[in-house]
């Protein structure tokens, strides 16, 4: 393998590296505040998670008939 | 030839530590231009906070028999103080969206706060649960 052939391959690594950090920072960039249709999807999730079983007290899974094992 | 070989041998060394670090650190602490850092933070550590009340929740119900009862106890007073802590919070960030004064900056605070405090119980009930198991 000849000398330029080992650079060309080093330098298309380089090149690979910087693309990956550069997406990388393009995905960071996204990072923003909800938009009003994520923030009422997180809210729905937030219930969601309030009202699943492991959220209830003890006392409400008794009173569900459910009670903890 | 040493020389680009040896820059081949680094790309190459590099790459598999490299990689995977840049996607963990990266994100972190990134806000876009243009966004209130404030908020955008607030918004990330409400999902941390609630995903690690979540995670001890499910696994005291999981396990709950076979817990000390002090750890069960802690799960019961977040299944009491959390709801409405995250209710606190989420209507502190909407008014804080809605009308960005320093008045609603410390009521978003203090949301947080309240919701650090149940999460650092979670974190801990969990590690201590798990380190009984």
């Amino acid at each position: 393998m000849s000398a330029i052939t080992l650079l060309q391959l080093a330098l298309a690594g380089v090149e690979g590296a910087v693309r990956i950090f550069r997406s990388i920072q393009a995905a960071a960039r996204q990072s923003s505040a909800l938009t009003p249709e994520q923030d009422a999807a997180f809210d729905a999730k937030i219930e969601s998670i309030l009202k699943s079983d492991p959220w209830k007290t003890d006392a409400q899974r008794a009173a569900e008939g459910n009670p903890r094992l | 030839m040493n020389l680009a070989r040896l820059i081949l041998a680094a790309v190459l060394w590099c790459a598999p530590v490299a990689v995977p670090a840049l996607l963990v650190t990266a994100p972190v602490g990134c806000v876009a231009d243009g966004q209130d850092a404030a908020l955008v933070n607030a918004e990330r550590f409400q999902r941390i906070a609630i995903d690690a009340i979540d995670e001890f929740l499910i696994y005291d119900d999981q396990n709950a028999a076979h817990l000390p009862p002090a750890i069960h106890q802690a799960a019961e007073r977040l299944r009491v103080s959390a709801p409405p802590a995250i209710h606190a919070v989420r209507e502190a960030t909407l008014a804080y969206k809605t009308r960005p004064t320093l008045e609603n900056e410390t009521g978003l605070d203090a949301a947080l706060d309240r919701i650090e405090t149940l999460a650092r119980l979670a974190r801990q009930s969990l590690v201590e649960a798990k380190g009984l198991q």
